[in-house]
Order: C-alpha cells, then sequence, then structure tokens
C-alpha cells in the first residue's frame, strides 16, 4: 500500500517537473518571439537609416554634379561665341555693303 | 524497467517532445518574421532609394535645360551684339555719304523707287535741309522715263523735312507718299536687313 503510494507521488512529482519543463519551454518561446519583434523593428530601422543616409548623400552630391554641367554648358557657349564672333569679323564688311545696298536702294 | 518508471519515462519523453515543439514554433516563427522583415526592409529601402535617384534626375535634368537656355541666350546676345555693329556701321556710312558725290545717285534711286510706288505722274519732292541742292531733279525725270517708260515731272517742296538724309515723295495733293527718308527706310526695312546681315554674317548658324 506504501509502495503503491510513493509510486503515485512519484508520478505525480514527474508531472509537476513535466509541467514546469512546458512552463519554461513556453517563457523562452516568448522570449524568442519577443527578441525576433525586436530584430525584426531593429533590421528596418537600421535599413531604412541606412537608405535616408544613401538618399541623402545622392542628393547632396546633385550640387557638384550642377556645377559639372555648368561650367562645361559655359565652356562650350564660350567656344561657339568666340568662334562666331571670330567667323563674323571676316564677314563684317560683306555685311555692311550688303544692308547699305538695301538700305540706299543701291542694285 | 517497471509500470512506474515506464510511466515517468513517457511523461519525461512527451514532455521533451512538447518543449522541443514549443520552442521549434517559436524559432519558426522567429525565421519567418525576421524574412518578412528583411523583405519590407528591402523595399522600404528600395523605394526611398529609387525616390532620391528620381528626384536627383529630375533635378539635373532641370538645370541642364535652364544652363543650356541660358546658353542659347548668350549666343543670342552675341549674335545680336554683332548684327547691332554691323547696323552702327551702315547707319555711319549713311551719315557720311550725304556729303559725297555718291549721295546724288541715291537721292535718284530713292526718288524713283517712291514715284514707281506712287504712280503719279506729277509729284512733290521733300529734302532735309540743305539736301536739295544734291539732286538733279531733270536727270532724275529722265532716269524715271527710261526706267519706267512714263513721264513724271517733279516739283521741289517749300517745306523741308527733319532727317540725316533721304527724300519724301509725295503726291500734290498730299494724301499720297512714300518716305524714304534714311530714319524711315532703316524703320521699314530692318527686318529685311536684319535677315539679310544675319545671314551673312551667321551663314552655318539656323
Amino acid at each position: 500500500m506504501c509502495a503503491a503510494h510513493d509510486e503515485i507521488d512519484q508520478i505525480h512529482e514527474t508531472e509537476d517537473a513535466a509541467r514546469k519543463r512546458i512552463e519554461d519551454a513556453e517563457i523562452k518561446a516568448h522570449k524568442i518571439r519577443e527578441s525576433a519583434d525586436k530584430e525584426a523593428r531593429a533590421l528596418m530601422t537600421k535599413s531604412e537609416n541606412d537608405a535616408k543616409q544613401e538618399a541623402s548623400k545622392m542628393l547632396s552630391e546633385i550640387e557638384g554634379k550642377k556645377s559639372a554641367i555648368e561650367s562645361d554648358i559655359l565652356k562650350d557657349t564660350k567656344k561657339r561665341v568666340e568662334k562666331i564672333q571670330t567667323e563674323a569679323s571676316k564677314r563684317k564688311n560683306e555685311a555692311t555693303k550688303a544692308a547699305y545696298k538695301i538700305l540706299m536702294g543701291v542694285n | 524497467m517497471s509500470g512506474m518508471e515506464h510511466i515517468i519515462e513517457m511523461i519525461n519523453s512527451k514532455t521533451a517532445e512538447k518543449e522541443k515543439e514549443i520552442i521549434n514554433e517559436a524559432e519558426k516563427n522567429k525565421k519567418l518574421k525576421l524574412e518578412e522583415a528583411e523583405r519590407k526592409a528591402k523595399d522600404t529601402s528600395e523605394s526611398i532609394t529609387q525616390k532620391a535617384e528620381l528626384q536627383a534626375k529630375a533635378e539635373l535634368s532641370k538645370y541642364e535645360a535652364s544652363a543650356k537656355l541660358k546658353s542659347k541666350y548668350q549666343m543670342l546676345n552675341a549674335k545680336e551684339t554683332l548684327i547691332k555693329d554691323v547696323l552702327q556701321q551702315v547707319q555711319e556710312d549713311m551719315e557720311r555719304v550725304v556729303s559725297k558725290a555718291e549721295y546724288q545717285k541715291i537721292l535718284a534711286n530713292l526718288i524713283l523707287d517712291g514715284c514707281t510706288a506712287l504712280e503719279g505722274d506729277k509729284l512733290e519732292l521733300l529734302f532735309p535741309d540743305g539736301h536739295a541742292s544734291k539732286s538733279e531733279i531733270s536727270e532724275i525725270e529722265k532716269e524715271v522715263a527710261k526706267k519706267t517708260g512714263k513721264k513724271v515731272s517733279f516739283s521741289l517742296s517749300k517745306d523741308t523735312i527733319r532727317s540725316k538724309g533721304g527724300v519724301i515723295i509725295r503726291t500734290l495733293d498730299g494724301t499720297k507718299w512714300v518716305d524714304n527718308t534714311f530714319e524711315a527706310r532703316m524703320e521699314r526695312l530692318e527686318n529685311t536687313v536684319r535677315d539679310k546681315v544675319a545671314e551673312i554674317l551667321f551663314p552655318n548658324e539656323k
């Protein structure tokens, strides 16, 4: 009778220990879920911050590119203006004579 | 193994299995959550970068268009300056010619041009003060008859005009006239002259 009682007690103890193990496992699982949320948030925040930094860098580089564009176009324009001036100066007399003829009614 | 030991063994085994199941489920859930977060992070990151790229591209493109327009204006200004130089030179030449013998021929041309447009047989000529003497009316009448086949007689008006050179040709009743003074011709023919000058100065520019 006493031995049987002991056995039942032993089974109860095992069951209690099992419940405790399950509770511990659930606590651990809960912590795993919490850490997953935390890691996911951190991952997204980092990624967003990195992208924002990259975007900001990209936009700040525009000023340099703008200067380069302006400088190239200005250089090209200067060259074209100088060319036109040189070519036109060779034809100024001809143009003056032609205009004079029109205005004076000279054929 | 006794019956009790068997039961304990079974409980422990089931417990271990359940423990494993709980942890595995949590780990699986974590894995899925992190994968989803990575996907979302990648999408967000790409969206931010693409938006910035588009903004940068649009801004540069706008800036480039503006710089090109500025360049176009500079070119136009340069051309305008060159055309104005020529027009200034022509104006000076026109002012100088009134004191030269060549002016007589010019006046004849301007009168011929005016009387062709008026088609009258009696016309009056108005000159700037002191210029009438530079015109040989009889010679002009002959020239007109030769070129148009019509007999036209000219008379000198008592009025003078304020002009650097040229002549106004008008009908005797004063209802019709052609203003062939230098200033009027410059104003009237400015577009033609500018086109011609531009065509000569910039033959390769469209």
